[in-house]
């Protein structure tokens, strides 16, 4: 009895505390309702989160604006106009071992194993916020394994219901212009749905051959279309994303880079049907429909496989991928575990037209192949305690190709521990895991215009990974330290008569970050990061170390966001690049609740990040000097 | 069944019972700043399944009559003709309501917002406290 009058007296004088400060508890109500909060999963990897705060601070527009902001990862361009990243010390090889997600969907692409491909530059106004795990392995994903994983989550109904239209146009002559609408229904359905016309537009490059000079251009226009429709536990989600890049470098012999024309035409759709049982089961049901076709023409030669000197070059990859993924968690007070399998069915379609300039040569070749993908996997967390968590995983895959490729069996463990105590937490994660095949490496029976081999074996890779943070009420603080090898890794090797070849040794990557963070208040931060990345070969195709320090300020109606990133000279390909200095910096002012205008600059010094291409005599900006303006509404 | 009528108040966001503790304590602040000297606050609601969740809030006695009610806690659009004082859970029913809904408590652009209407606070003669002017708007 006393003690009911006594809580609620306490009940009611909290009541009348927090009446006092709205702002407080509003506050802790938008940090505590954050869907970053629901969505990541610390036990996967070393994690960095995007808020939606973030994103909108910095005025983001497309998704190269986040991969250049990650610590450690170099935003890169390659030669043929596509998007990639790399570890520091490295370049990008292949893209198998990062996987991008748009919610619950995989993105990538059966041919090339990878999403970037087609997504990496698509226009992120509909996501709410990006997770981007490292040294992962994606078993907690209930997918296919990968070494970096981003996840992107759209927006939904029950936080942005209302229309928005967005306005971004730059001094390069390019936009990104979208408008999403979105409500909940009497009946509790929901619905969000967005579409968004771009046109990335980049400074044109030159390179004189024999007297005469080529234009160099990596424009890319593009359309995304996304809807989501949700009712009590069922989801779907539709995407539709169409594009069209230049060809930048092009394709080319090895003395040359002389392009005339030609372009990729990329597109992707797919629905993502998803339903959660109160049993704790979770089902998944996709569809994804990929083409990807590129032409390249070069009046010097284009020098492919297994053929003459081409000039004109057509390829066209269609993949057509089903997908079914079935969970059950059982959940005590100290117990989570995850049971789960999946069935994927993935088709793969090559069209090729090769010719040269008189039609001395002429070739057509078509060929299919598909892949039975049959995956198990359990995962258990257990609490140890009130501070330590122990997880271990294991997943098996069994890969099944319609004809000529040898058959795969992989598996997968990862076991970890995670302690929390005294405002510290520690993570040491022990991952044996392999990086997947894609059709482009492993089945193109004529071997042209590229190489493939079929019998080839996936590397296996051991990653350990261990990091200490801590936080108090005005600073956090984190250091990580990832170290991946690869074994019996693959090499591409021109003389070989299949081209990729496994190498029976084993190479490995170590990267170390330092963050410190200080938090004047929820409106103010500041932060700075230490990255280095070395590896066994001692290639230094990249920078070693980065720097960067990041404000997030907010005054009245305006909010700033600044960051400076300094990089390492590296030479590549022979050419020397210096220390580069990139400062990104934005300001948004907030007119009314449902307007406001902001102003963005990219690679503000001109002293930014710059990438060496083979057979070409000057490096290039990733990312060009550039003056955004960018207008939202609502209404 | 607190978490239905939660959700659907919020829906269909996904509440962890901090989220429910704050959303009370937050409808408590605003409902104690309108009525400062009202021991009981009569509030009639358009979902029945509300009256549960807002009897936990202090102050607070939900009623079955309009009439009664000292200000109505609406969810829904609907076609409510009265100049009550209206309370509202979306922008949406803020900017249908605009004559007579007094406040909002809503997500917008992803976060959680809370709006006083200027001239309803005039009309209805309610007069904040300075700590909560800058959640008042003069127009939509």
């Amino acid at each position: 009895m006393r003690l009911g009058l006594i809580s609620t007296l306490f009940l009611l004088f909290a009541q009348y505390a927090f009446s006092q400060d709205l702002d407080m508890l509003l506050d802790a109500y938008a940090q505590d309702s954050d869907l970053s909060k629901i969505t990541k999963k610390d036990s996967a990897g070393l994690l960095q989160i995007f808020t939606r705060d973030d994103i909108e601070a910095m005025q983001a527009s497309n998704l190269q604006d986040i991969l250049d902001s990650l610590p450690g990862i170099y935003l890169l361009k390659s030669g043929s106009n596509i998007t990639s990243v790399s570890a520091s010390s490295v370049t990008q090889s292949g893209g198998t071992n990062t996987r991008l997600y748009i919610n619950d969907h995989d993105m990538s692409s059966s041919a090339f194993g990878t999403a970037f491909l087609i997504w990496g530059e698509m226009p992120i106004e509909y996501i709410d916020h990006i997770e981007v795990y490292r040294a992962t392995s994606s078993m907690e994903f209930g997918n296919e394994t990968a070494i970096l994983i981003i996840r992107l989550y759209t927006k939904t109904a029950a936080r942005d219901s209302g229309t928005k239209m967005r306005l971004v146009a730059d001094s390069l002559g390019g936009y990104n212009t979208n408008i999403y609408t979105a409500d909940i229904l009497e009946n509790g359905l929901s619905y969000f749905a967005y579409t968004n016309a771009s046109s990335l537009k980049h400074k044109t490059y030159h390179n004189s051959y024999q007297g005469v000079e080529y234009d160099l251009k990596s424009d890319i226009g593009s359309y995304n279309f996304f809807a989501n429709l949700e009712y009590e536990e069922w989801k779907l989600d539709l995407g539709a994303y169409k594009k069209e890049n230049d060809n930048f470098l092009g394709l080319s012999t090895s003395k040359h880079i002389t392009p005339t024309d030609g372009k990729l035409q990329a597109q992707q759709l797919y629905a993502h049907l998803s339903k959660k049982f109160e049993n704790g089961v979770k089902l998944q049901l996709s569809y994804d429909n990929l083409i990807y076709d590129r032409d390249y023409v070069d009046p010097n030669g284009i020098r492919v496989a297994n053929a003459p000197t081409l000039n004109n070059y057509n390829i066209k990859f269609t993949d057509n991928i089903f997908s079914t993924i079935l969970e059950k968690t059982f959940q005590t007070d100290s117990n989570h575990l995850l049971l789960g399998t999946f069935y994927k069915y993935k088709g793969f379609t090559n069209d090729g037209d090769y010719s040269d300039t008189n039609n001395s040569y002429v070739h057509q070749n078509s060929f299919t192949n598909s892949l039975n993908f049959y995956s198990l996997y359990i995962e258990d967390s257990y609490n140890l305690g009130n501070y330590m968590q122990i997880i271990g995983s294991v997943k098996y895959d069994i890969l099944r190709y319609a004809k000529d490729i040898k058959d795969q069996n992989e598996f997968l463990g990862r076991i970890g521990i995670i302690n929390t105590f005294s405002g510290f937490k520690t993570k040491l994660f022990y991952t044996r895991g392999y990086i997947p095949l894609s059709f482009y490496q492993i089945y193109n029976p004529e071997n042209m215009p590229y190489k493939s081999n079929p019998n080839l074996d996936a590397p296996k890779t051991d990653t350990y990974t261990a990091s200490i943070s801590y936080a108090k009420e005005h600073y956090k603080t984190s250091f990580e330290i990832a170290h991946i090898v690869f074994n019996n890794y693959i090499f591409y090797n021109y003389l070989s008569p299949n081209g990729w070849i496994n190498i029976d040794d084993s190479a490995s990557l170590s990267s170390f970050l330092f963050d410190f963070t200080y938090i004047f208040d929820k409106e103010n931060t500041i932060k700075t990061n230490f990255s280095y990345g070395a590896n066994s070969g001692n290639v230094e195709d990249t920078p070693n170390f980065e720097f960067r320090l990041t404000g997030f300020n907010t005054y009245q109606k305006f909010t700033f966001f600044n960051a400076l990133t300094y990089r390492t000279s590296y030479t590549y390909k022979n050419i020397n690049i210096g220390d580069t200095y990139d400062l990104t910096s934005a300001i948004k002012w907030h007119y009314t609740q449902d307007f406001s205008i902001g102003i963005r600059g990219e690679n503000i010094l001109n002293m930014g990040f710059e990438e060496a291409y083979k057979n070409l005599s000057y490096s290039i900006p990733v990312r060009e000097q550039k003056f955004l303006i960018n207008v939202e509404y609502q209404f | 069944m607190k978490k239905l009528l939660m959700l659907l108040l919020f829906l269909p966001l996904l509440l962890t019972a901090s989220q429910k503790e704050y959303e009370i304590k937050i409808l408590f602040a605003i409902t104690d700043a309108l009525f400062p000297n009202t021991k009981v606050v009569k509030v009639w609601t358009d979902t029945a399944d509300n009256n549960l969740f807002l009897q936990d809030i202090k102050k607070i006695q939900t009623v079955n009559s309009m009439r009664e009610a000292d200000i109505l806690f609406l969810t829904k659009k609907s076609d409510i003709q009265n100049d009550k004082m209206k309370f509202v859970t979306s922008y949406k029913l803020l900017k249908h309501y605009k004559k007579s809904a007094i406040a909002g408590f809503y997500w917008k652009k992803g976060r959680p917002n809370i709006l006083f209407i200027k001239k309803n606070l005039l009309k209805y003669k309610k007069k904040l406290p300075n700590s909560m002017s800058k959640y008042i708007e003069d127009e939509l």
